[in-house]
């Protein structure tokens, strides 16, 4: 028996990648921004989703990813928007090759933006490429100001913060200036955005990002 | 806890590869993972034991190199580490940075074992 050493460099994912890459290419070709909203169980994904439906111009579908159930897919068909559920049976994040596959029981065709609402966690979907334009890490005040550097690879590398439940901040001592000075030393760059879902407040501002988003990757 | 999503997908790509290359069993796999990456090493390695069992892959070790945070400024090339803050350049304020490393999650290397007798 004689051992030596083979140097290879691949990445850990790189069977997951080549979903992703085509997902990207896919997207890129039909001129459809993917959007993958990220946050905790209950932070206000889907309802931030329906409110978003109630404002915005653009045409959207949505890809709703759940340990079980359908309820979030049965909340967003409800706003008559094109939706397919996909449970992980466990799973605590989406894959690409997942995204792949629910796809192709969903017409793209004349889509704007597509969003993925991934499995509700603030850990592991970061690690995963899901071929999207940009991660979106969604945090309630509820949470607590701390969770930027307590999760700081979502934080790191997402396109917008957007913080959920403002009206609660009377309720739940939530120090709005430490999370927004933390958010800043983690990513410059995010857009910050403040919403109160259920009385619409900032979903305006939230709706526009996504228009600014759509606005660049069309004109390129 | 995404661990065993790492090592199914290690085991994709690796198990094909030692079939196809000839090697009979793998004794190390060294492994790079950046800082920021939200990799925990003792549950990656007890994944790594039980999935890798009746492959090739079978009591290999699993040598985990942690690669430190380095970030870069696009706008005046500054370079620094992770004691400092992330999102904005330390020397002139820019928030146009790049991570240079430290979300590495690669296969850097193997130590594989051929029978010699065996394949003549």
């Amino acid at each position: 028996m004689k051992t030596r050493r083979v140097s290879i460099v691949k990445s850990v994912m790189a069977a997951d990648e080549v979903f992703a890459r085509s997902l990207r290419d896919e997207m890129a070709r039909r001129n459809i921004l993917l959007l993958n909203l990220i946050g905790s169980p209950g932070a206000g994904k889907t309802t931030l989703l329906e409110e978003t439906f109630k404002r915005c111009g653009f045409r959207s579908a949505v890809i709703e990813g759940d340990v079980a159930t359908a309820r979030d897919a049965e909340r967003i068909a409800a706003c008559g928007v094109p939706v397919v559920q996909i449970n992980t049976r466990g799973g605590c994040h989406l894959e690409a090759n997942l995204v792949s596959k629910a796809l192709e029981t969903i017409s793209l065709e004349g889509l704007d933006v597509l969003f993925i609402e991934n499995v509700g966690n603030l850990v592991c979907p970061s690690e995963f490429d899901l071929g999207e334009d940009y991660k979106v890490a969604i945090c309630s005040t509820a949470e607590g100001a701390d969770k930027p550097l307590k999760y700081p690879h979502l934080f790191h590398l997402c396109g917008a913060v957007v913080l959920t439940k403002k009206d609660l901040v009377p309720y739940v001592r939530f120090d709005r200036e430490l999370f927004w000075k933390d958010v800043e030393s983690l990513n410059g760059k995010a857009s910050r955005i403040e919403v109160d879902s259920l009385s619409g407040e900032g979903i305006t501002d939230w709706v526009r990002q996504v228009e600014r988003w759509l606005d660049k990757k069309r004109d390129n | 806890m995404h661990e065993m999503s790492l090592v199914e997908a290690m085991m994709e790509s690796l198990v094909p590869l030692c079939s196809s290359s000839g090697w009979d069993r793998v004794e190390t796999v060294v492994l790079r993972v950046g800082a920021l990456r939200q990799v925990v090493p003792e549950a990656l390695v007890f994944c790594f034991e039980t999935a890798s069992a009746g492959t090739p892959l079978e009591g290999a070790s699993l040598d985990i190199k942690e690669i430190p945070l380095r970030q870069s400024c696009r706008s005046c090339g500054e370079k620094w580490g992770g004691d400092q803050p992330l999102g904005r350049c330390p020397c002139c304020g820019s928030v146009e940075t790049e991570t240079v490393s430290g979300l590495e999650l690669e296969i850097e290397s193997l130590e594989v074992a051929v029978d010699e007798n065996e394949k003549g």
